[in-house]
């Protein structure tokens, strides 16, 4: 008798639990996402403001890091669904930039960061002077599904990237910002290329595009296209998935397999050539991304992250195939954590942003076999201020 | 017959061998433990891991902070249980118990499963084999948000009786707490632990 009230007691809890099942929070996923310094995670640096602060998006939202914490500034979401909304594209000289997708067209507007009071507003500030190369005006009618909230286009702070479409016409172009043209109202676009339609910016000036029949998350066919030398490369033509869903260096020298397959984009017959099969470890949870490089052009190196491996250098003199590699040096800091990163400099220290944990300074000292690298956390107090690591 | 064929046969025969013995208990005795132990996380599986735009595999093992491991610690565990017999040798009954472990950012993640239980005790008497399964209603919850959700158990067991009616013993189990949402399953993630436990029993 004890033991049928028991059963029919939980029994009736069950049924009660069953009727409010969507109830909750996601227990589980706060928990795991949570993480030691709860830093907002971070998606794109978008610029500092004028404490020195990084103004960047993280978590979907604009948000503020003060070195040490991560302040919420605008809860971006509730202008957002789909593919419109409110996109912070750049933070400069006390301002805040705004791409506004609506079904008009796109806008571009500003706002003061002192005067954003948890709010964007799309009317003020309208940014009346957006001109095209040769002062041809370009209007911005769609911002390509789904690269500017979820993939990051600045990848130096030099230059803000993006999809667009033209009025009237349905094709697909890649276009970009030049960060130092932007002053005050006014904006000078550089319109490029048309890229297929489906497309995403997966590195400086290098995209992915996918067949048109196929998902976006799990491409049947896809190519890497590099603007800077106008090259397509088909990474699906080998039956074999060596290439079927490569991760991009940002600088567009490198990929690597989900085999952890180093591979530099040979120019000869714009293919991709292994050049080392044991490189790093297996990445095939890293879907369709890239792994930041920072060129540094004083020091002739390419400095890159892969996830769980460590840093990556290549210094631009090695270029036979026998040196062609970079050195790998594992770093054995909270490493793990990092992963989309955006990466600034000073001197031979480096900055860079990562998903969840924040901010890390890196230092990559010496020359071939004496290359040495370091990582720690960013400290206010000792590291000095973010910006001057960034620079712009 | 083959040594093969007559090694088979035997571990065929052993669990008849137990159940042929005396039973010690009838339907309608009853038991209580007193359960207290470590949990050690074992998996936890998040299948919208990537579409949130966090980047890791979707299954994680083990404890600690690296991308591929729960982002739990090792934590406590205790439970209260009450059972009836229906059987000699199966018992039916539930079971309240308290999970706690710290999540990556330092705070506390609890879990309160209040379980239907049923043990089964081929081996009785001094010593005892308990294994158990249970299912039920879990509470889960983490910094202020929370749920209601299900979630199973199984677990293995060896216990000495060192008076007629008290005993302690040792046990190993599963727990398995889906995170269940109707309309919305890019909430919904999977975690799983190992309770090593120790267990103070008293039957009647």
């Amino acid at each position: 008798m004890k033991t049928r009230i028991l059963t029919a007691a939980i029994a009736v809890l069950i049924v009660l639990a069953s009727c409010n099942l969507d109830s909750g929070q996601g227990v589980f996923q706060q928990a795991f996402n949570a993480t030691k310094n709860n830093y907002a995670r971070i998606e794109t640096v978008l610029g500092t403001d004028e404490d020195s602060n990084i103004i960047m998006v993280a978590d979907g939202d604009l948000y503020r890091f003060t070195g040490s914490a991560t302040e919420k500034i605008i809860d971006l979401t509730k202008y957002n669904s789909n593919n419109s909304g409110i996109v912070p594209f750049a933070a400069k000289d006390g301002n805040v930039y705004f791409i506004h997708n609506t079904e008009d067209g796109v806008k571009m507007f500003y706002t003061a960061i002192d005067k954003i009071d948890g709010k964007a507003d799309p009317e003020a500030n309208l940014l009346l002077n957006i001109a095209g190369e040769g002062g041809n005006a370009v209007t911005l009618s769609g911002i390509s599904y789904p690269s500017f909230i979820s993939s990051p286009t600045i990848f130096n702070l030099d230059e803000i990237q993006f999809l667009y479409k033209v009025d009237g016409d349905e094709k697909m172009y890649y276009g970009s910002v030049d960060f130092a043209s932007i002053n005050g109202n006014a904006i000078t676009a550089i319109p490029g290329p048309e890229v297929p339609e489906y497309s995403r910016i997966i590195g400086n000036r290098i995209l992915r595009a996918y067949s048109n029949d196929s998902d976006a998350g799990y491409p049947d066919s896809n190519k890497l296209i590099i603007i800077e030398s106008s090259t397509t490369i088909d990474v699906t033509s080998n039956n074999n998935n060596e290439y079927d869903d490569v991760i991009m260096g940002s600088d567009g020298h490198f990929a690597v397999d989900y085999e952890g397959d180093l591979m530099k984009i040979n120019s000869d017959d714009n293919n991709l050539t292994t050049v080392d099969s044991s490189f790093a470890e297996d990445l095939i949870y890293r879907e369709n991304n890239f792994m930041p490089v920072y060129a540094d052009t004083e020091t002739e190196k390419y400095i890159g992250y892969l996830y769980e491996c460590g840093i990556y250098v290549h210094e631009t003199s090695r270029t036979n195939e026998e040196n062609y590699r970079p050195s790998l040096l594992q770093i054995s800091d909270d490493n793990d954590l990092i992963t989309s990163a955006w990466i600034g400099k000073s001197g031979d220290k480096y900055l860079m942003a990562t998903q969840e944990n924040g901010f890390w300074i890196v230092e990559v000292t010496g020359n071939g076999a004496a290359l040495k690298g370091s990582i720690h956390q960013y400290r206010p107090d000792t590291d000095g201020a973010l910006s001057e690591y960034i620079g712009n | 017959m083959k040594k093969p064929l007559r090694l088979i046969m035997l571990i065929l025969l052993i669990p008849g061998m137990l159940f042929a013995a005396e039973p010690y208990y009838d339907a309608g005795s009853q038991m209580f433990n007193i359960t207290a132990g470590a949990t050690v996380p074992f998996f936890y599986h998040n299948p919208s891991r990537n579409d949130q735009g966090y980047q890791g595999p979707e299954w994680t093992f083990w404890p600690g902070d690296g991308a591929d491991r729960t982002h739990r610690t090792v934590g406590g565990v205790g439970a209260i249980s009450y059972q009836v017999f229906l059987h000699p040798y199966i018992a039916l009954g539930g079971e309240l118990g308290f999970q706690f472990d710290f999540a990556r950012s330092g705070i506390v993640g609890t879990n309160v499963p209040i379980f239907v239980k049923a043990t089964a005790i081929p081996v009785q008497g001094t010593v005892e084999l308990p294994i158990s399964i249970g299912a039920g209603l879990l509470y889960a919850s983490y910094d202020g948000s929370s749920k209601i959700t299900f979630g199973c158990e199984a677990e293995i067991g060896v216990r000495y009786f060192i008076t007629d009616s008290w005993g302690v013993g040792i046990n190993v189990g599963i727990y398995i707490f889906p995170e269940l949402y109707a309309s919305a399953p890019e909430k919904m993630s999977t975690l799983s632990y190992i309770p090593a436990t120790l267990t103070v029993t008293y039957r009647h």
